[in-house]
């Protein structure tokens, strides 16, 4: 058990190394050490149960210690910068301005025609169009064009529409959801009036939502 | 906040757990060495063990048996039961070899239940050798 405790926590710390030294690209949405609970977790799980001369407590006990140990440290590194940029890592600029910066990339071991693949891919078809690319914590590519490249917006164009906000849904598969019903500060008369208008009954409709700008959409069961 | 308090209390409970576990089988190993060495260790040559080792051994041998009793079950919630298996194979074989007249095998076996033993002790040891 000693052994198990002490080889948890230096296969967690070991990994977390391991990972930040293979760079951002390898990982995906998951943060370094988010990435390196969910392999550790789930080979530790597997094992007691595919091997019954494990006993249990084999894979109880370090899962607690990775869920404990996780948790200390993401707190801790929402307190300590450094930690955080330990832990995680920074974003790195890799285009500045709409200058490419060859160091960047190089320390992200990083292609030209990689970062050219990742700008096509959200619809970028040339460096020019790039005002700021950067490489967040989690691996992915956040991309700003520069200005005569971006799209027109309702503010560039002056106008101002109507805010519509989210949709609410209020019967969701024949079944009127009072909780949104409440929120939307609307009651069951005003529910049976849209009913009443479209001619139906709520057990036949499969989704009726109302947005803040009071439009409601409603999909009766029969017409999907 | 309540999660980091969690956490840091499940942090505690598991370091207590463990140190806790490693005092418990050293010191349970620690006493059944003693008791498996308290057997009497008969030479290869020497066929006609007396009466008087066979009261030692019996002694012994139940003292061993009680205590391995009381301890297995706990045991096995914490090291593998491979090894606990091992030790009761052995200890089985002692008993056999003792009473079949078997000098050698049960020196043999008297041995092996010790060297189990021993290697169930240090592998629970807070050691570089345990870590590696």
């Amino acid at each position: 058990m000693v052994t198990l405790y002490f080889r948890t926590v230096f296969i967690y710390i070991f990994l977390i190394i391991t990972m930040r030294l293979m760079g951002k690209r390898q990982l995906g949405d998951l943060q370094v050490s988010e990435l390196i609970i969910t392999f550790m977790l789930s080979e530790l799980a597997a094992t007691p149960i595919s091997n019954r001369e494990i006993p249990i407590l084999y894979a109880l006990l370090p899962i607690l210690l990775l869920l404990s140990i996780e948790v200390i440290v993401s707190f801790a590194s929402t307190r300590c910068n450094t930690l955080k940029k330990l832990l995680n890592g920074s974003p790195a600029i890799l285009v500045n301005k709409g200058k490419l910066s060859r160091r960047a990339l190089s320390d992200n071991r990083m292609e030209v025609d990689e970062l050219l693949s990742e700008l096509r891919q959200k619809g970028f078809a040339s460096l020019d169009e790039v005002d700021y690319a950067i490489l967040e914590e989690n691996g992915r590519l956040s991309v700003f064009p520069v200005p005569k490249y971006a799209p027109v917006t309702c503010g560039d164009m002056q106008l101002s529409p109507t805010r519509k906000g989210i949709a609410h849904p209020l019967i969701v598969d024949g079944k009127i959801i009072e909780r949104e019903l409440d929120r939307c500060r609307k009651d069951k008369a005003w529910l049976e009036k849209q009913l009443q208008k479209r001619k139906t009954q709520p057990e036949k409709v499969f989704l009726l939502t109302l947005d803040d700008a009071g439009g409601v959409v409603c999909l009766l069961r029969e017409d999907i | 906040m309540k999660i980091l308090i969690l956490a840091i209390a499940i942090l505690v409970l598991v370091t207590g757990v463990v140190i806790w576990e490693s005092r418990y089988v050293t010191v349970t190993a620690a006493s059944l060495i003693r008791t498996a060495e308290q057997m009497p260790s008969p030479s290869v040559s020497d066929t006609d063990h007396a009466s008087q080792d066979f009261d030692t051994f019996q002694r012994a041998y139940t003292e061993f048996r009680k205590t391995w009793d009381d301890t297995v079950r706990i045991l096995c919630l914490f090291v593998g039961h491979t090894e606990t298996e091992r030790i009761e194979a052995a200890l089985e074989e002692t008993g056999v070899r003792y009473l079949s007249d078997d000098i050698p095998g049960y020196r043999s076996a008297r041995n092996k239940l010790i060297a189990e033993l021993q290697k169930l002790r240090d592998l629970e040891k807070f050691s570089f050798d345990s870590f590696t």
